[in-house]
């Protein structure tokens, strides 16, 4: 059992390569989307059971952003993080589906005959996760500017006291390792998750997996909810009024 | 980025990836976020109004508790009075009537017994005048004889004057 870094590519549509992560990303937003018509196509003030869960989870996001900040800006960023969250968890837990990585066929790749699975879980495509991260850091400046102001905005990285533009440097850095660690982090782990999967499967197929099913239902809650977490944060801090 | 080509990525696919990511976000905004908040902000509503009208209702019957309280003891303390007076005046009343009856009755035994002297004395004198005749006759008859006109006066008076 091999397991490639890079998404395998099934075909090509024009200059766009449909890989199976992009394929398996298209599947969970249409479970999302369903799932969230579902809950909300009888909306009602007494709800029913699935808008009842969806009411808790969306509730305690928007009480993060109203605990960390104030009521205003947790009803500006609550979508996007929302989204984050959302999107996250399901892609995690749709990956541990069985047939996701298992299900594909053999195809040639120059002279050597490759395994290619028809379906690989969305975040171990470094693709999807830099994505994520891109979004976060636009949004998260995009935000500060229409909050601070533009010229607000700049005061937090440069300064004319050299110590505070050092300082606003530093931060310049910060921007981009925000970037590789958010989309590294997410990688990294439901990567590992899945090749820790494959490779005891590959082992030994029954009973054995269990315990590491329940570990990666863990971790894919736990790396959405980092995801979300770190991005509202990072967009309260930048959006915070500079102090000194 | 030699780096990142060994991660497989493309910046097409980047784009693909945020270009779902954007999709879905406004697929989310419309199904869940939009309708979720909006009945969340409604139910917050109507338990605020729920809460303040029991709170109100609360108030209301405490309010006229105490207003029940008030008339009641009102009430007793009226009627309590109520009685007192009455008494007080049935008492008046009985007192003026037997004054009133005996000074009546008074009246009414003083005026027979004037009556009763009158209707006395009547008889007395009829029966005077009763007797003399009967005398007059009885003496006719044993006198055997008439007496005059003077005679018999006298003999009247004599016998008046004799009784």
């Amino acid at each position: 059992m091999n397991i490639e870094l890079a998404p395998e590519t099934l075909f090509q549509v024009g200059f766009l390569p449909i890989t199976n992560t992009l394929l398996t990303t298209w599947i969970t937003m249409v479970v999302i989307v369903g799932v969230a018509y579902a809950a909300t196509r009888k909306i009602s003030l007494v709800p029913d059971k699935p808008q009842a869960i969806l009411e808790i989870v969306l509730d305690w996001i928007f009480d993060l952003g109203v605990g960390l900040s104030d009521h205003i800006r947790a009803k500006k960023f609550f979508s996007i993080v929302a989204t984050f969250f959302i999107f996250i968890i399901f892609a995690n837990y749709l990956g541990l589906f069985p047939g996701v990585g298992t299900i594909g066929f053999y195809t040639f790749h120059g002279q050597e005959e490759v395994w290619v699975p028809l379906i690989r879980p969305m975040n171990t495509d470094l693709n999807a996760t830099l994505a994520l991260a891109l979004i976060s850091v636009a949004m998260t400046h995009y935000y500060a500017i229409s909050i601070l102001g533009f010229g607000a905005y700049l005061g937090k990285f440069f300064s004319l006291n050299p110590v505070f533009l050092f300082v606003g440097f530093l931060e310049i850095i910060a921007e981009f390792t925000k970037l590789v660690s958010l989309s590294f982090r997410l990688f990294g782990n439901i990567f590992a998750g899945e090749a820790l999967l494959v490779t005891i499967s590959s082992l030994f197929a029954f009973i054995l997996p269990l315990p590491f099913i329940a570990l990666e239902l863990l971790v894919g809650f736990v790396q959405a909810m980092i995801f979300m977490m770190l991005t509202l944060v990072f967009m309260i801090i930048l959006s915070e009024k500079a102090t000194h | 980025m030699e780096v990142l080509e060994n991660f497989g990525v493309q910046p097409v696919l980047l784009l693909a990836q945020i270009v779902n990511f954007i999709i879905l976000l406004f697929l989310l905004k419309k199904f869940a976020y939009k309708p979720i908040m909006k009945v969340l902000e409604e139910r917050r509503i109507k338990i605020e109004t729920g809460v303040r009208q029991a709170e109100e209702a609360e108030k209301k019957l405490m309010e006229t508790e105490v207003r029940q309280k008030e008339i009641i003891s009102g009430a007793e303390q009226e009627s309590s009075r109520i009685i007192q007076e009455t008494k007080h005046a049935v008492k008046k009343l009985q007192d003026e009537t037997l004054v009133e009856t005996n000074k009546k009755a008074e009246e009414m035994m003083d005026r027979n017994k004037e009556v009763l002297q009158l209707e006395k004395e009547k008889m007395i004198s009829e029966v005077k005048i009763g007797m003399a005749e009967l005398v007059a006759e009885t003496t006719k008859k044993v006198v055997g004889k008439t007496l005059s006109q003077q005679e018999n006066e006298r003999l009247v008076r004599e016998s008046l004057k004799n009784i």
